[in-house]
């Protein structure tokens, strides 16, 4: 579903991503774990189209992004959550989940997908008319993977989804990207919590300065000796 | 009294509606955009042929200021403002200074810096509150305000204008929704040059039409804008309203000599105590 070749991303003239190369297949979810400053962030923002890569290529449903502006790219099929819990803070919940939708023009499939999203979230439902600042880490987190949701992805790229959020709602936000799997979602997961990543997803890729440095089946990651060391601090 | 209220109330709607315009401009890319104050003389003379030279009614000539103001913005925005979009150097604000200063001299280079004058579109007085007022300046007053309207609904209820808001409250963010921001700015910066366009011919018969026509009211359209706060319309209309009664009541009882001065104090002390402005959201 999406093939990265060679990228080399730099930001004004300092290379951050040297050489990196992956795929993810249509049905997996694909983790990318590293410590804060490896340049996962950096990864997702270049497939997402809002930096261009130096060199590479990136391939989507067998096309390449290259060149394909940000705004573009949601059209074809894949949703970006950045770090952050980006909502739009002076807009209420609904909104919110609206502007997700943004490219969809056909109402039924905006109710659509706005069944599904309360479906997944309830609680969303019960606050669409709350100002989205106002919600709490683990209520934002679930508005912004609901609006990623609203413009039907067949891929989702999640970046840090549980950074700073308590361990329950940690396990919530996990669970629902389970059970978006299960409905037939790709995923492109980037996480320091090297642990829940790895455990949720099937093939894990490490990253360490830029350059991806182990990779392999999620589950031999996890008992990998190296990245008990490093990540957990075991040995 | 209450002529100077209803004065007041005249010249307020004119600033608010011009910093309507540049409020929206600012609140997304973080340009204070000058260049409205020309855009506003350009489109006075705009009214002022249309009516004298080509005899258009006056309505149309209105239509055809706001067209003149949305076209220039648009272009400056797409062939100027852009090439310099995130740099933060301040060339922008350079560039919309300039073309302040090019469009007041474009005008005498033109048109002589003689003034002119235009017959009201309405004649006629109406009777408030014991006070003869004319339909022309009441029609200032409720145009303004129903455009203040208009905008607020369109910001809203549409979908182009919560497009807007969403990228004006995180432009990094909004792309990935699949609004292209490019768009947003061309929308934005043509609503803001049709606006400053309308309040030109909406003043042009009641005050006159010259070259430097567009200094005051482009300096307190920009105090307006910091004193109701950048990203409220609601702040831009009251502190529109409110700045116009002041300098009218100060010029009607304490002098008209210090008329231009009051805004200036009252940013000041504003800025000291609120710098977010009077109705200002936290972000700023």
């Amino acid at each position: 579903m999406l093939e990265i070749k060679n990228l080399n991303v730099g930001y004004k003239g300092v290379q951050v991503i040297w050489d990196v190369s992956f795929e993810v297949k249509e049905g997996e979810i694909v983790a990318f774990v590293g410590a804060n400053g490896a340049g996962k962030s950096t990864i997702l923002k270049t497939i997402s189209g809002a930096l261009e890569p130096m060199s590479g290529d990136i391939i989507f449903g067998g096309e390449s992004l290259i060149g394909t502006p940000a705004h573009k790219v949601v059209s074809k099929g894949m949703a970006y959550i950045p770090e952050g819990r980006r909502v739009f803070p002076y807009m209420s919940v609904r909104d919110n989940l609206d502007l997700g939708a943004f490219i969809i023009n056909k109402k039924e499939d905006v109710s659509k997908s706005l069944e599904r999203v309360f479906e997944l979230f309830p609680r969303l439902k019960e606050r669409q008319n709350q100002m989205a600042g106002t919600f709490s880490g683990g209520e934002q987190q679930m508005l912004v993977i609901g609006r990623a949701l609203m413009s039907a992805p067949k891929f989702l790229m999640i970046d840090e989804p549980s950074l700073g959020l308590q361990p329950t709602i940690v396990d919530l936000v996990y669970e629902a990207l389970e059970i978006l799997h299960k409905q037939g979602i790709t995923i492109l997961l980037v996480e320091q919590n090297v642990q829940k990543s790895l455990e949720v997803s099937q093939r894990g890729y490490v990253l360490e300065n830029g350059r991806i440095s182990m990779e392999g089946m999620s589950k031999d990651l996890l008992n990998n000796e190296d990245i008990k060391s490093v990540y957990f601090g075991i040995s | 009294m209450e002529i100077y209220i209803i004065n007041g109330l005249v010249l307020g709607s004119i600033y608010a509606l011009i910093a309507l315009g540049i409020n929206l401009i600012w609140s997304i890319t973080d340009i204070p955009d000058f260049s409205q104050g020309g855009i506003y003389v350009i489109s006075a003379y705009v009214v002022y042929f249309s009516i004298t030279t080509l005899n258009l009614p006056w309505y149309i000539a209105i239509v055809a200021a706001a067209l003149a103001g949305a076209v220039m913005a648009f272009c400056f925005e797409k062939f100027l403002y852009r090439r310099w979009r995130g740099r933060t150097d301040h060339i922008q604000l350079l560039c919309a200074i300039a073309l302040f200063f090019l469009l007041a001299n474009l005008a005498i280079y033109l048109w002589t810096a003689k003034s002119l004058n235009l017959e009201h579109y309405i004649m006629g007085k109406a009777e408030i509150f014991g006070v003869g007022v004319s339909y022309q300046r009441l029609m200032i007053i409720v145009v303004v305000i129903v455009l203040f309207i208009l905008i607020n609904l369109f910001l809203m209820k549409t979908k182009t204008g919560k497009a807007i808001r969403a990228a004006t409250q995180d432009i990094e963010v909004a792309p990935w929704m699949g609004i292209d921001i490019n768009k947003v700015f061309s929308i934005i910066f043509a609503m803001g040059g049709a606006l400053s366009g309308i309040a030109a011919a909406l003043v042009a018969p009641v005050f006159a039409v010259y070259p430097m026509m567009g200094e005051l009211p482009l300096l307190k359209a920009l105090v307006v804008v910091i004193l109701g706060g950048k990203g409220s319309l609601v702040g831009t209309l009251i502190a529109g309203m409110g700045l116009g009664i002041l300098e009218s009541l100060g010029a009607g009882y304490i002098s008209a000599s210090y008329q231009h001065g009051y805004a200036f104090i009252i940013l000041l002390i504003v800025l000291v105590f609120k710098p977010q402005g009077l109705f200002g959201s936290r972000k700023e």
